[in-house]
């Protein structure tokens, strides 16, 4: 198959898409639970997990530039 | 959940359907004749004669999307539906001004945050932000949230217009996912308003397939661009949208990250892709070239526009099919099947 490089790069950014929401929805929005419990602030546990979901989505981000290299380099031998 | 059982929305679905298709089909033969005897003609630069080829489609495919979404407002008054059109009519104009003269490369992202806006101002958009693995309250980031995925499937699907057919075949290929998972997780509304995009696209593409008779422009393919983001945001399916959306994602991505700035194409001197003598395309070798989907395919050796056209849609279609697994495992969450 033609493809097989490129679909297997959108199959990484899929699973890697699929593994931020994971960690989004299991990890961090139950954390409310927990820092409320313990009496933190609403507004601080909210900046927690925005700056949480900022830092996974720059690694994603970072991860596939890194990815994105290696493949650019294999492929088009520049 | 999408209730076809209930007759007033599969009659709506029906009727936004026909008007937003018939309405392009009819008019797009005007417009080309129009466009041709007014010399608002481009040269496509990769055949042999280099012919003069008509452009924007633009102004027609939204009269087509408009007049849809006007009658479905009139008869739900559901304000979701004006947000779609607004932030469609929105995308179109910031097109259109890019079409008549040439703009910045900052121009059509930062101008397409004001396409977000009736999103916003309508509250066309829920509370909660679907992760395929569940939905997370985030009332307050949701809303630079919006004003960040318009701009960014605008400009996604302008980037992916390079050739023949592909930015219109490209979407109607990535709206079929995204209208599933509006079914099962949007509204009937949201639903019905998505329609015309799938429908005059189709029209679209009678004229814009190998070989074009007329070009969207930027007009066309930021119209498309930012209803489908309006969609995918009204639709709670903004995930499931990008998923589909991962070979334009993936080219954009490729261009800024090799480019390093948010620049027009045409500002770029080094191309990433070569036309050979037979007119066959072929990856540039230029170090400084930009790397887009197109120089990736193009890697394994030169290949026809329509071969290479074959291979965009053939990408399309693998996204396609993991936004549906996507749905899938959504759906399997959503309703309790898996526990979290």
């Amino acid at each position: 198959m033609k493809n097989a490089g490129l679909m297997a790069f959108i199959t990484l950014m899929w699973i890697m898409i699929l593994a931020a929401a994971a960690l989004l929805v299991m990890v961090v929005a139950p954390m409310e639970l927990v820092l409320l419990r313990n009496g933190a602030n609403r507004t601080v546990v909210s900046t927690i997990q925005a700056s949480i979901s900022i830092i996974v989505v720059m690694m994603l981000i970072l991860f596939l530039s890194k990815f994105k290299k290696i493949y650019v380099r294999r492929n088009l031998k520049i | 959940m999408l209730n076809l059982a209930d007759n007033s929305t599969l009659i709506q679905a029906i009727l936004v359907s026909f008007i937003s298709f018939v309405i392009v089909v009819f008019m797009m033969p005007r417009t080309i004749s129009s466009l041709i005897s007014k010399g608002k003609v481009v040269k496509d630069f990769h055949k042999p004669e280099l012919p003069l080829i008509p452009r924007p489609a633009g102004p027609t495919l939204l009269v087509g999307i408009a007049s849809a979404e006007i009658i479905l407002f009139l008869l739900t008054f559901n304000a979701k539906v004006i947000a779609i059109l607004l932030t469609t009519v929105i995308g179109f104009i910031i097109g259109l001004i890019d079409d008549k003269r040439v703009m910045p490369g900052s121009f059509k992202p930062l101008a397409l945050i004001l396409a977000a806006v009736p999103l916003i101002v309508l509250g066309a958009y829920g509370s909660h932000l679907h992760l395929i693995f569940g939905a997370v309250f985030i009332p307050l980031l949701y809303v630079p949230l919006i004003l960040v995925i318009v701009p960014i499937v605008g400009n996604t699907i302008n980037s992916i217009d390079v050739l023949n057919g592909v930015a219109s075949g490209f979407v109607i290929i990535c709206t079929i996912p995204l209208l599933i998972s509006i079914a099962i997780f949007g509204s009937n509304d949201v639903f019905v308003a998505a329609l015309p995009l799938l429908f005059g696209t189709l029209a679209l593409y009678r004229f814009h397939k190998y070989p074009s008779k007329i070009f969207p422009g930027d007009s066309g393919t930021l119209l498309i661009g930012s209803m489908y983001g309006a969609i995918a945001i009204a639709g709670n399916s903004e995930v499931i949208g990008v998923i589909s959306l991962l070979p334009a994602v993936m080219n954009s991505f490729l261009f800024l990250a090799s480019v390093k700035k948010i620049v027009e194409h045409r500002q770029v001197k080094a191309r990433p892709t070569v036309l050979m003598e037979d007119y066959k395309l072929a990856a540039s070798k230029e170090r400084d070239a930009p790397t887009t989907l197109l120089r990736l395919i193009l890697a394994r050796g030169p290949l026809s526009e329509k071969q290479i056209v074959g291979q965009v849609f053939k990408l399309g279609i693998f996204s396609s099919i993991l936004a549906v697994i996507s749905i899938i495992i959504q759906y399997y969450f959503v309703t309790g099947l898996i526990p979290k």
